[in-house]
């Protein structure tokens, strides 16, 4: 019991951070990115072929490059990779694109990718895969179960790291701006804001946080293909993102929760579904779609909504302004009215 | 020489196939301007129907055809009228619209597979025996193919062209608001152009079936690229645009495929897509339902 509650807490850790870093994209800046999974497999090969050594003379698997580096490197350079790979699609996407196109030519560039790979075995083990990926840390214990706590810890750590950074990209003024380009993007443009800049920088943020989760990822289960990779893998993220509440931290940490976890790993304990893990996997998908639409349609903010951003020190100042004379009712009730709203600071 | 003359064979198999469903996509994004991520499932369920009609219930050929398509075509019209309809006057945002046509893709799919599990399944048209055309070698089946595109290109042809359905599609695109103030009833349009593009979308899934041996549930997946790379550069609500571009992408992905690796035939109609997204967006032909060449926000 407690090696499986172990197993779920990494899962719920890398997936979380993967709906992190959707969220930044496709909650916080609106952006429709069909092609997001692309990093989550960038950081999955790259953590792969830095970890995993020269490739042996006689092996069923190929790949090329491939050292094997201690353990930060591989996850940071994956998190580079990851990172560069954010900055050459938008690029090439965000310049001009928007709405449908967007999602268009991410889910193009994510084809060709994986469409290239499966088509080249020799360059990263094609459709068949890798196996056999070091895990980190590996030398600290030899026991099983003392290396998934390690595993745990380490996970954790690293969403714990992620998290703290998405609170606080989203509640800076970069992530005000970013809600402003999402809102109105032409009322931000005649402020002075490039709107192609704060994408860019949530791009490139983005996929260096999907490239950690995919790293972690292949690096626990030790093994990483195509089949993991397609562009569906996206949905679950995007299902976990609007039922916990897009643009709130909490409500994506919440929503992750209830689709991975309470879903994804509770129901095979229900009868009837644990004798056909392949009708409980179509089940969980089906919850995952109905559910979203049921969302959008009776609760489209969240369990969590974003919340909007206020002005703390408004009910002091305010009344001052209008202190003194009591045959001014009008002014004084819109005094008190904006004193108890509070005054809306410039993000909606 | 034979390879490559061969290999335009088949791409005019697979332009025959994909000019179907492109034309379908086409004028349903133009004219509704959603991005219906949703329609492949809706071509394999047409299959998967067919399937059953035929071997299950025993239905004349052609009948379970035709029974299975006009079924995919009223799906269609629910999932607009009870689905995108109340979404869409709630003044949702298209974000919002992509992520329900793609939730109700997934749900479409995994109820299938939950339906009629997950194994490989095979409907066919027409006998094996192959045809010499000027060293194309093509089977009876793709003949056929072959015709039934033709046929639905050119109904569509005089439907758009010559009802007062297709003009006023065609102004439902343009401006819906003048549309209904000079009196035509765009939810009833609306309604039709989803039934229209339904059945448009169930007999390309039907050819798609019976050109590929076996399908599943995720035959329809993977071709959702090459549609919208057949889309978008015909230009997006433009028909006769997706018909030139399904021609082009069909005969260069074949050649690409034949040349150089099995696997290029996706990659080269989806660098195609992306060049022409950076450089032409308003694709090759002046969309014929939008003035303005590109039916999207």
């Amino acid at each position: 019991m407690t090696a499986f509650l172990v197993t779920m807490g990494i899962y719920f850790f890398i997936d979380l951070i993967l709906v992190l870093s959707a969220n930044l994209q496709l909650g916080l800046m609106g952006m429709a990115n069909l092609g997001f999974v692309l990093f989550l497999g960038i950081g999955a090969y790259a953590a792969t072929v830095f970890s995993i050594g020269p490739e042996p003379a006689n092996s069923l698997q190929q790949y090329f490059f491939g050292v094997a580096l201690p353990f930060p490197l591989p996850i940071i350079l994956a998190i580079v990779c990851g990172m560069i790979g954010g900055l050459i699609v938008g690029l090439v996407s965000l310049y001009r694109m928007r709405g449908h196109y967007l999602a268009i030519i991410t889910l193009a560039i994510l084809t060709i990718c994986s469409t290239l790979v499966e088509g080249y075995p020799k360059f990263l083990g094609g459709s068949n895969g890798l196996t056999g990926i070091k895990q980190p840390l590996a030398s600290l214990t030899s026991s099983y179960n003392g290396y998934q706590l390690i595993f745990l810890g380490l996970s954790a750590v690293l969403c714990l790291a992620a998290f703290l950074f998405c609170q606080r990209f989203i509640h800076s003024p970069l992530g005000r701006m970013a809600k402003a380009v999402r809102e109105n993007e032409s009322a931000v443009t005649t402020l002075g804001i490039n709107p192609f800049r704060v994408r860019l920088l949530a791009t490139v943020c983005g996929g260096g946080m999907a490239a950690l989760s995919g790293a972690l990822l292949a690096e626990y289960v030790t093994a990483w293909g195509i089949a993991p990779w397609s562009f569906t893998e996206i949905f679950p993220a995007t299902a976990a993102m609007i039922i916990g509440g897009r643009g709130n931290n909490w409500g994506v940490a919440l929503g992750t929760f209830m689709t991975y976890v309470v879903v994804g790993e509770g129901l095979p304990f229900l009868p009837g579904i644990s004798a056909d893990p392949e009708l409980g996997y179509a089940i969980q998908w089906i919850i995952y779609g109905v559910a979203l639409v049921a969302f959008l349609w009776f609760r489209p903010s969240g369990l969590l909504p974003e919340r909007k951003g206020r002005w703390k020190h408004a009910p002091e100042f305010v009344p001052a302004m209008v202190s003194a004379p009591s045959d001014l009712p009008a002014a004084a009730t819109i005094a008190e009215q904006v004193a108890q709203e509070g005054v809306h600071a410039s993000d909606q | 020489m034979s390879l490559f003359i061969e290999s335009t064979g088949f791409g005019i198999v697979v332009a025959s196939i994909l000019s179907i469903a492109a034309v379908g996509f086409t004028l349903q994004w133009g004219v509704t301007n959603i991005l219906n991520l949703a329609y492949v499932d809706f071509m394999i369920l047409t299959a998967y129907l067919d399937y059953s009609l035929t071997q299950v219930a025993g239905l004349d050929f052609w009948l379970s055809a035709i029974l299975s398509v006009l079924a995919v075509g009223g799906l269609s019209v629910a999932f607009n009228h009870f689905l995108i309809q109340p979404f869409v006057r709630r003044g949702i945002k298209f974000f919002y619209l992509l992520i329900i046509a793609f939730a109700t893709g997934t749900v479409l799919q995994y109820v299938i597979q939950s339906i009629w599990g997950s194994t490989f399944f095979n409907i066919s048209v027409g006998g094996n025996q192959s045809y010499d055309l000027g060293g194309m070698l093509l089977t009876e089946s793709q003949l056929i193919i072959i015709g039934m595109a033709l046929v639905v290109m050119f109904s569509l042809h005089m439907l758009l062209t010559r009802t007062d359905f297709g003009r006023s599609m065609r102004a439902v695109a343009i401006n819906p608001v003048l549309a209904q103030c000079s009196g035509i009833r765009t939810a009833v349009v609306l309604n039709a152009t989803w039934f229209l593009t339904g059945v448009l979308c169930g007999i390309s899934g039907l050819v798609l079936a019976f050109n590929t041996a076996t399908f599943d549930v995720n035959t329809g997946t993977v071709y959702i690229a090459q549609i919208l790379a057949a889309v978008v550069l015909g230009g997006i609500g433009s028909p006769y645009g997706a018909m030139l571009a399904a021609l082009i992408i069909g005969l260069i992905s074949e050649w690409a495929s034949a040349f150089i690796n099995p696997f290029f035939n996706v990659v080269v109609a989806l660098i195609v897509l992306v060049g022409v997204l950076l450089f032409r967006p308003e694709g090759l032909l002046r969309s014929l339902t939008t003035s303005s060449g590109g039916g999207t926000s």
